[in-house]
């Protein structure tokens, strides 16, 4: 029998997609670069749209009003479902199942007819504006989203027959590349893949914003480590979203979803970080501002290029069929890895 | 195309040969699984359950030898552009190339950036363009399915099929003698 | 967490004379310290404060000098901080981070590419996003865009 090939040592390229999406910041006033905010990290865009317009928000000293603060948060936690949902999908595919992603296209499309609805977009959505969302919900949002929660349960438990109950796909996750906490915290490593190391770090408690303290959730932490933990983590997180979009939607405040504001905005001198738990860790927002219409420097703290950075050590020592596994487990959108 | 006798045993028809190859090629584009940025995403939903790619006998294939269509799917930046290059040589004639987006078709949002390539028409021929940002299924699918037409119509070269069977035909020919 | 002005009395304890400037700022403290201290002042305030997660590392242009800024926090939730250094546009060299935090690794690479600032001692300082044969530094407020094309 001829032994495995394994892993010896790796070396990360990047850059096929870089953009240079920092620099056009540059170029362009704090409202001109919104849509492109969105193709950041293009699985989850209301969380980039949302995350930008905070830290605008920061720094120009404005606050929206709690109706938007909650459809914010329920068009968040939706957009970290459909994230989630296209990574279960793809890791079984990665790992030779193709009926996973058949099964979790259909309920992401059923996500994205909900942002559909309110925006217009499947993607891309331009929806979030510094002081509050583009537009308020229209009226047949909120049954179609309540069917949409309630259908839900039930396709989460198909997809642990075909995925968490599936020998095949357990045994090829089960032990692999297991990173230790320590190390994963030196690495900078965020989001689920910390969380699989026993790290409870989710920046929606670490440092709570918009009205996250107001829901009822778990935060999915497991000890294991391993290519499993990683993949069940995500899968719990799914289950803790619908949690909140359940409260969110049942709380939805009255009143207005936006205040009015300046086309041309000029946020005062000065600096801020802001950063949200984003579908793959910490996103951040580096913002320097010099009271002019356009940033000084805009930085990008893509969670994406911080987990990546772990395969050079998670790798070596692995059977090469195991690569695969391992970086679908990581979870990355090379759109914000490159930016 | 014309019809000879339509029985009860079938019927015959009469066709050009290239007309033939061109309805055979639109009816079974594989294309190339290969995606750059976030429309790779809407080109992943269009070959899902909702939409359906293989309903139009497209099949994604992992390797351009065996790919027909190359649907450019993102942006094309400085860096990956001599790969998109290269997958090209290495599909087969007649090969087709579909731009998606507005990156792959002018630079889209990016077009003052330093790394990106103003279309991917810049560095290899493009026959189908669908601009939108990214584009819905169903826009892919509709500029796939004139694609199809103009497959089929023979509107797209270099589908020359005499020089290209002359050349077949001196090609077996060389190579007969060189086997016998 | 800690608030900032926790952080920053606590900043003041562990570099005394050594934090160049220091204030609070939409809730992060901001220091500033010596480029030829760099290093020194991010293993101390490590240390201190208990700061074992580097979050991002970057450089802005603020065209007569580039300032690198680091933002650090603790994972146990004793405070965040924003590391500051002023470095000079045409000598930039700033000892590495990598041997305290191995996240500093991707991002020194990138704001080395970026910004053409040196990291001594960085384990391999190549290029990271852009095409191999590159010339100048986008970030660069003085990078002529219509070089490349």
């Amino acid at each position: 029998m001829t032994k495995p090939i394994r892993t010896e040592e790796i070396e990360v390229s990047m850059g096929p997609l870089h953009r240079g999406m920092e620099k056009i910041a540059e170029k362009r006033t704090y409202f001109q670069y919104m849509p492109l905010v969105d193709r950041f990290d293009y699985l989850a865009a209301m969380l980039n749209g949302a995350l930008y317009c905070m830290t605008i928000e920061k720094l120009a000293g404005m606050e929206p009003p709690r109706r938007a603060e909650y459809i914010r948060v329920i068009m968040m936690e939706l957009n970290r479902i459909a994230s989630h949902l296209v990574f279960v999908g793809t890791l079984g595919l990665d790992l030779g199942a193709s009926t996973p992603f058949i099964y979790c296209f259909r309920e992401r499309e059923e996500i994205l007819d909900l942002f559909d609805l309110v925006c217009g977009a499947r993607m891309t959505f331009n929806y979030m504006r510094p002081g509050g969302v583009a537009k308020d919900l229209p009226p047949e949002f909120a049954p179609k989203c309540r069917e949409f929660l309630k259908k839900m349960p039930a396709r989460l438990r198909e997809y642990d027959d075909l995925l968490s109950n599936n020998e095949i796909f357990v045994e090829r996750m089960r032990g692999v590349a297991k990173i230790g906490a320590d190390e994963a915290v030196n690495l900078g490593l965020s989001g689920p893949t910390l969380r699989a190391s026993g790290v409870g770090f989710d920046i929606r408690r670490f440092e709570p914003y918009s009205v996250y303290p107001e829901f009822d959730f778990d935060v999915a932490v497991r000890e294991e480590g391993d290519c499993l933990a990683r993949y069940l983590c995500r899968t719990e997180e799914i289950r803790q979203s619908l949690r909140i979009v359940q409260q969110a939607l049942d709380g939805l405040p009255e009143g207005p979803s936006s205040t009015r504001i300046n086309m041309n905005l000029k946020p005062a001198a000065g600096e801020v970080y802001h950063h949200i738990e984003g579908a793959r860790g910490e996103m951040g927002c580096y913002l320097v501002s010099d009271g002019t219409t356009t940033p000084v420097r805009l930085k990008w703290r893509a969670p994406s290029f911080s987990n990546l950075a772990v395969l050079t050590s998670a790798l070596p020592g692995w059977k090469v069929a195991d690569s695969v596994a391992i970086i679908g487990s990581i979870d990355v959108v090379l759109g914000e890895v490159d930016r | 195309m014309g019809v000879i006798g339509l029985g009860t045993e079938g019927a015959i028809v009469t066709t050009r040969i290239e007309q033939l190859l061109n309805a055979a090629r639109s009816a079974s584009l594989w294309y190339m699984l290969f995606g750059l940025a976030c429309c790779a995403i809407e080109m992943m939903a269009t070959g899902a359950a909702r939409y359906d790619f293989d309903r139009f006998g497209m099949i994604f294939r992992s390797s351009p030898r065996q790919c027909d269509l190359m649907i450019v799917a993102g942006t094309v930046t400085k860096k990956m552009a001599p790969r998109v290059r290269l997958l090209w040589e290495q599909m087969a004639e007649p090969r087709y190339v579909l731009a998606m987006g507005g990156c792959a078709v002018s630079g889209g949002p990016f077009y003052d950036s330093y790394a990106v390539v103003k279309g991917v028409d810049k560095i290899i021929p493009v026959d189908m363009y669908v601009p939108g940002c990214p584009p819905r299924p169903e826009a892919l699918l509709q500029g796939v399915l004139e694609l199809r037409r103009r497959i089929a119509a023979g509107e797209l070269g270099p589908r020359d099929i005499e020089s290209l069977t002359a050349a077949a035909r001196a090609a077996s020919e060389a190579g007969t003698e060189t086997e016998s | 967490m800690s608030g900032a002005a926790e952080v920053s009395v606590a900043v003041r304890q562990a570099l005394g004379e050594r934090a160049v400037e220091l204030r609070e700022e939409h809730g992060w403290a901001i220091a500033t310290v010596e480029a030829g201290r760099w290093f020194e002042c991010a293993a101390a305030l490590r240390d201190a404060l208990g700061l074992d997660y580097l979050a991002s590392l970057t450089a802005v242009d603020l065209k007569d000098n580039f300032e690198l800024v680091a933002h650090l926090y603790s994972i146990a939730g004793r405070g965040k901080l924003a590391l500051k250094c002023r470095l000079g546009r045409d000598n930039a060299v700033v000892e590495s981070l990598t041997k305290l935090w191995s996240a500093a690794d991707w991002l020194e690479r990138e704001a080395a590419e970026m910004f053409g600032i040196h990291f001594e001692g960085h384990p391999n300082l190549a290029g990271l996003l852009l095409p191999d044969d590159w010339v100048g530094h986008p970030l660069r407020k003085d990078y002529d865009e219509a070089d490349q094309d």
